[in-house]
């Protein structure tokens, strides 16, 4: 009871301290800057390597196989440079185009890839997404080349700026002449009756109009032998818990044991942590940043026991679990009163709706209901941001077979969107989560946490 | 997973007498594999892998199981089981450098 009171005594003087500071300056418009602490290959810096100016990122799963540098193109982070405007183009009339070579152009992964979003009628394509049109008699409509090569070149000139499509001519990830031949193979997609799509597979999961969502059944995620993400828990931050520091104090002292666990808490209760999980992202006066448990573990644990926990590390993600899975069951209440976090909502909804990276894309493309939301990019069942995207982070991811955050989320989402992401711990992170649970928080969804998922 | 021996065990509560239930174990054990070198041959060495596990309701043995080293590591095992009475159920495993370790449960309606 004694430590809990010292704890209340920091907190008002963190309050102090913005009183003072409030006069010289608003500190809700924009997040201080941010020294990230979190893992090196978090950190996203890029450096040269081998001649070639490279972006250091982690090493596991597709992670390792990204090896461009987009760091001329805009980022997440607040002062990254902005998205080049709308282009129009005009179709190179000396060149032909070839149907047979649009088609392998639109079938290359390394290009478009053009069948993420778009069925074509070719069996061997697999698996195809359904965000864009279906482009299987696209011929029959009899729309003018030029109009389809400016759809191509930059659509944003033919749909409007929040059109979901990159722009692949004008950021140069297609020349002019492929995207002539990717026309002409456009224009040979004919159906008989024209309209009707021709049938090329019996496979209802090949087509993404009649593929089921198939929501593999891990069993009960808070089983401890079910879950592995529990047991590298129980394992790391269960000792930890009541391990001193260098600063020769343990979690333990201020916020009490872990006693005998429940139902939704199965590696055991710790009472002062139950419900605290739900009220973050908080606003760090201290900081001048809005912060998650994540990010707030990184810095309070070497303040106060001196355990380092760099965000992203295994320290932090199971301790983060630990601590969040105490709210396991109840509602997020994020404080969407407080002023700060009203304008890191604010914040957070511009970067889902900013373009980054080469392809110019934005959260919001694949997020929405304008964009894919419900529907598949490639082979990914793309969540909404009103209705079902969440933060019930960490959880283990089967696919990579070790436990990832949110952060660990966007980073990836980067990946393949041709952008360097930023570090997993910076503040434009923290309010793009804190505009997620701040949807969650309006339709009341519980924590839950570690879930097991592919 | 660093620690060895250490058992996992999940029983739902059964809500009536003679239920089955499905009992879950997962035991943290490296369950070496014995490995050979180039020409083939087995290296003779004592590896440590789990051969028997035994489960005991109220001091009744009620499951014996012999394994060998092709068990993955971590092993898991999950078995069906009749609840007539409240209990404690243990499941030991026993390894070949002849430790054994053992995980509770108790089973109340």
């Amino acid at each position: 009871m004694k430590k809990k009171t010292l704890f209340h005594v920091g907190w008002s003087g963190a309050l102090a301290t913005v009183v003072v500071a409030a006069g010289c300056a608003t500190t809700s418009e924009k997040p201080s800057n941010w020294q990230s602490r979190a893992i090196p290959p978090s950190q996203g810096v890029v450096k040269e390597v081998d001649g070639k100016r490279t972006q250091i990122r982690y090493k596991f799963a597709g992670f390792g196989r990204a090896k461009g540098n987009y760091e001329k193109w805009p980022t997440h982070a607040y002062d990254s440079v902005a998205y080049f405007p709308p282009k129009t183009a005009k179709m190179p009339t000396g060149i032909k185009g070839d149907p047979k070579k649009g088609h392998a152009i639109v079938k290359n992964r390394q290009k478009g890839p053009c069948t993420a979003c778009h069925l074509i009628p070719d069996p061997t394509v697999w698996p195809m997404g359904n965000m864009g049109p279906d482009l299987r008699t696209i011929g029959d409509r009899n729309l003018p080349d030029s109009r389809l090569f400016q759809t191509i070149y930059d659509p944003r000139v033919v749909f409007g700026k929040d059109s979901p499509m990159a722009p692949f001519g004008a950021s140069g990830m297609l020349t002019e002449e492929e995207i002539v031949h990717v026309v002409a193979y456009l224009q040979s997609l004919k159906g008989n009756p024209p309209g009707t799509p021709p049938k090329v597979s019996d496979d209802p999961q090949w087509n993404p109009y009649t593929r089921k969502v198939v929501k593999p059944d891990y069993g009960d995620p808070l089983d401890p032998t079910a879950n592995p993400g529990l047991s590298l828990t129980d394992s790391l931050a269960v000792p930890l818990w009541s391990k001193a520091g260098s600063k020769g104090r343990a979690c333990v002292e201020c916020h009490g044991a872990i006693k005998a666990a429940d139902e939704t808490r199965s590696l055991g209760v710790i009472d002062s942590m139950v419900g605290v999980a739900t009220r973050y992202p908080k606003w760090s006066d201290k900081y001048g940043r809005m912060m998650s448990i994540e990010d707030f573990l990184e810095v309070h644990a070497p303040e106060t026991t001196g355990h380092a926990m760099p965000a992203q590390g295994q320290e932090n993600l199971t301790m983060s679990i630990l601590v969040k899975m105490q709210s396991n069951g109840m509602p997020y209440q994020i404080d969407l009163k407080n002023r700060h976090v009203k304008a890191a909502v604010k914040r957070g909804e511009e970067l889902f709706h900013r373009p980054v990276g080469q392809r110019g894309q934005k959260c919001a493309d694949c997020h929405t209901k304008r964009g894919g939301a419900h529907k598949f990019v490639g082979g990914r069942y793309l969540a909404d941001v009103d209705e079902d995207a969440m933060v019930n982070h960490p959880y283990y991811r089967t696919a990579w077979a070790r436990l990832i955050d949110i952060r660990i989320r966007f980073q990836w989402c980067m990946t393949p969107l041709r952008t360097n992401y930023i570090a997993g711990d910076s503040p434009e992170y923290a309010d793009l989560e804190t505009y997620i649970v701040a949807q969650q928080t309006k339709r009341g969804d519980k924590v839950l946490v570690p879930r097991i998922s592919h | 997973m660093s620690e060895i021996g250490k058992v996992r065990m999940r029983v739902p509560t059964p809500t009536k007498k003679g239920e089955i239930v499905t009992v879950r174990t997962l035991m943290t054990h490296p369950m070496e594999i014995v490995k050979r070198d180039k020409a083939g041959k087995v290296i003779e060495k004592n590896y440590n892998f789990v051969y028997k596990v035994v489960a005991t309701y109220n001091g009744k043995k009620i499951l014996e199981i012999e394994t060998t080293q092709s068990v993955s590591q971590n092993p898991l095992f999950a078995f069906p089981l009749k609840v007539d009475e409240p209990g404690v159920l243990k499941v030991a495993f026993t390894d070949t450098q002849g430790k054994t370790y053992e995980g509770t449960a108790e089973i109340k309606f």
